[in-house]
């Protein structure tokens, strides 16, 4: 048993790969075929180059050696060799989402759907377009319907609603403050009453303690304990 | 290699793409093409995007405000759920009832089911991401002949999923009459794949206890507290209904509660089904809450107290939040308490955060996800507005900036203007 069991691999343009048995069934499509016992010569995989194997090769070794030996990668060291590792230009990424997709090597698809999806998240469909290459086959028509429907999306965000803070308050809350509620009475307002001592921050504060004082007075639900009493002298039964 | 490769991808892989992306972002993709646009309508893909949604960590938490004092429309903000600050606050696009003051039900799969009276009858299905606004139609059974304003007290609103059917239901319990020294509640059951009320035949055990919406979706079932009648004396339960099977359960407290000193609330915490009890202190408006967790659900053993906060000068406690903090509410402010600042013995809701000041009371919030999912409903315009950006944080500052630096321009610049157009005036 001291012999570690190993498999071949064959890419398309005829690079032959020795692996580690171990290492190989990170792939659920070439552990299956192990299983099979269909892998006893170099098992062909006509759909990946050599360059993009050994690649694969590379992300199963480290990814298998982590989970052999009880942690003794951490999950940070581990993460920041997947960064590391995916950091290949486009079309190596897109061969390595086939080959990953192929050879069914469920982290490494993650990883790569996710840098994919990390990367066109923030463009617009007009960046897509270029970056990807892809033909634009709606009419102009149709284009500005489907941007109608959905028009929130495109809309540029960063809108601000409040120039000056006012603070709208209820009149029994403004009363709280003697001031105020001497400003009220002398109908002083219909509109919007300055106070030009106060600063927004400690307005905002002082807002919030009046507020829950009269809160405090008015809002407590009926307590369940009542209310299971009113239901058992409930005259309307049956 | 050309780089059209994104589009040459298998449509499986391209799905599995996409469903990680936000749903901004999705809406905008569909006019790049029309093969895109028809991947991201298919109800499968939908399916697998908001199945990576609910495993993700950028939910928010909804609930809803009410309009300004100057008569606006009630509205919906949406609070991420990892920093609590409100991110998008949208105006609920109801011309008839707009003003009025919404709740909301539940959310599930992104879709929120909104409530406007008391009794129930009013109910509306909104997905703020796709803009989809549906009023549902009104369940046409009489409930109890208790006035109106009591028998709200005892009607029990849940919104649920059910993944068999693919189903959304909204489930009314409303108290219906005492018979033979017990409670009896009856049940409709609304459901959106026909559209239509139905009210089931047999009675249940027990009534609701304060006009509640079931807080907790969890198991399939929703759960709302309730009381049975046990030898004329009242026994608290969680009354559970399996939206699916439509089959009623009722869950034990940890212990009898003693209705006159403590409320009671259920709710799902870290994917359990959990419960806060709230007891009253010496000092009025002031109140301990305790937290406990049912480790097996329906297991009346395995309830845990898990945390004690207070006394504190709120009413409820709202939510609780992946690490430990812990949203109250008094009638209509929300309070961010954070257990990880505030020491022990955690009664300093000084210290807390206001989250807002005018939610809709009694302030019911829930967990949201955005999503595509449809609900055949009309496409409305509903007013959107970003909050809290960091431009708008510092908008005073750099309009005070911009003013300082007209005025040094108008200093510095406008007697050399003056010096060129009128050099008679430099002395000699």
């Amino acid at each position: 048993m001291s012999s570690v069991k190993k498999v071949t691999l064959k890419s398309s343009d005829g690079e032959i790969f020795e692996v580690e048995e171990t290492v190989a069934m990170e792939s659920q499509t070439i552990k299956g075929l192990i299983e099979d016992d269909c892998a006893d010569n170099a098992i062909p995989l006509p759909n990946v180059t050599g360059h993009i194997l050994s690649l694969v090769i590379q992300y199963c070794k480290e990814h298998t050696s982590s989970s052999d030996s009880n942690s003794s990668k951490s999950n940070e060291k581990l993460k920041a060799w997947d960064t590391q590792f995916i950091n290949v230009d486009l079309n190596v990424l897109f061969d390595l989402i086939m080959a990953a997709n192929y050879l069914n090597v469920k982290g490494l698809l993650d990883l790569t759907c996710q840098t994919v999806a990390d990367m066109i998240k923030e463009k617009t469909p007009e960046q897509i377009r270029a970056m990807f290459n892809i033909v634009n086959d709606f009419t102009p028509e149709e284009e500005e319907e489907v941007r109608r429907e959905n028009a929130w999306a495109f809309e540029i965000s960063l809108k601000n609603n409040n120039v000056v803070d006012t603070f709208e308050v209820e009149e029994s809350m403004a009363k709280e403050l003697q001031t105020i509620k001497n400003m009220i009475e002398d109908n002083y307002t219909d509109s919007v009453i300055p106070l030009h001592n106060v600063t927004s921050d400690i307005l905002e504060l002082v807002i919030e303690d009046c507020k829950k004082h009269v809160e405090a007075a008015e809002s407590e639900s009926e307590p369940s304990y009542s209310l299971a009493s009113k239901l058992i002298d409930d005259p309307l039964k049956a | 290699m050309s780089s059209s490769m994104l589009n040459n991808l298998p449509e499986d892989v391209l799905m599995d793409i996409f469903a990680r992306l936000p749903v901004k972002s999705l809406l905008q993709f569909k006019c790049v093409c029309k093969s895109w646009c028809n991947l991201i309508k298919d109800p499968i893909f939908i399916t697998k995007h908001v199945n990576k949604s609910a495993l993700g960590n950028n939910g928010y938490l909804a609930v809803t405000r009410q309009g300004s004092t100057f008569g606006g429309n009630c509205s919906i903000s949406l609070i991420s759920y990892e920093t609590f600050h409100e991110v998008i606050r949208i105006t609920i696009p109801s011309k008839e009832y707009g003003k009025a003051p919404f709740t909301i039900v539940g959310s599930c799969n992104g879709i929120l089911c909104l409530n406007v009276t008391e009794i129930g009858d009013t109910n509306f299905l909104f997905n703020p991401a796709t803009s989809e606004f549906k009023e549902l139609p009104k369940p046409n059974y009489p409930i109890h002949e208790l006035k109106e304003d009591t028998i709200s007290d005892f009607i029990g609103l849940g919104f649920g999923y059910e993944p068999e059917s693919n189903d959304y239901k909204l489930v009314r319990i409303s108290y219906s009459k005492r018979l033979e020294n017990q409670f009896y509640s009856g049940v409709d059951v609304y459901s959106l794949s026909t559209n239509s009320w139905r009210r089931k035949n047999r009675l249940v055990l027990g009534t609701v206890l304060v006009n509640s919406f079931s807080k907790a979706f969890i198991n399939g079932a929703l759960h709302w507290r309730g009381v049975t009648l046990k030898r004329g004396d009242v026994r608290c339960r969680i009354i559970s209904f399996d939206v699916g099977s439509e089959v009623t359960r009722y869950i034990k407290l940890p212990y009898k509660i003693d209705l006159a000193k403590e409320e009671w609330w259920p709710f799902v915490r870290n994917g359990s089904l959990a419960m806060v009890i709230r007891s009253k202190t010496h000092e009025e408006h002031h109140y301990i809450f305790n937290i406990w967790k049912m480790n097996e659900y329906g297991v009346k053993k395995s309830w845990t107290k898990q945390l004690t906060v207070g006394p504190l000068f709120v009413l409820k406690l709202v939510e609780c939040g992946m690490n430990e903090e812990l949203l109250f509410a008094t009638h209509s402010t929300m309070y961010l308490y954070d257990l990880q600042r505030i020491k022990p013995p955690h009664d300093d809701i000084l210290e807390a955060d206001i989250i807002g000041n005018n939610f809709v009371p009694w302030v019911e919030v829930v967990n949201h996800i955005e999503s595509l999912v449809t609900i055949e409903g009309t496409k409305v315009y509903a007013k959107r507005v970003r909050k809290n950006s960091w431009f708008g944080k510092y908008f005073i500052f750099f309009q005070l900036l911009f003013g300082l630096v007209v005025m040094v321009a108008y200093v510095v610049i406008l007697p050399k203007l003056i010096h060129f157009f009128y050099p008679t005036n430099v002395s000699e």
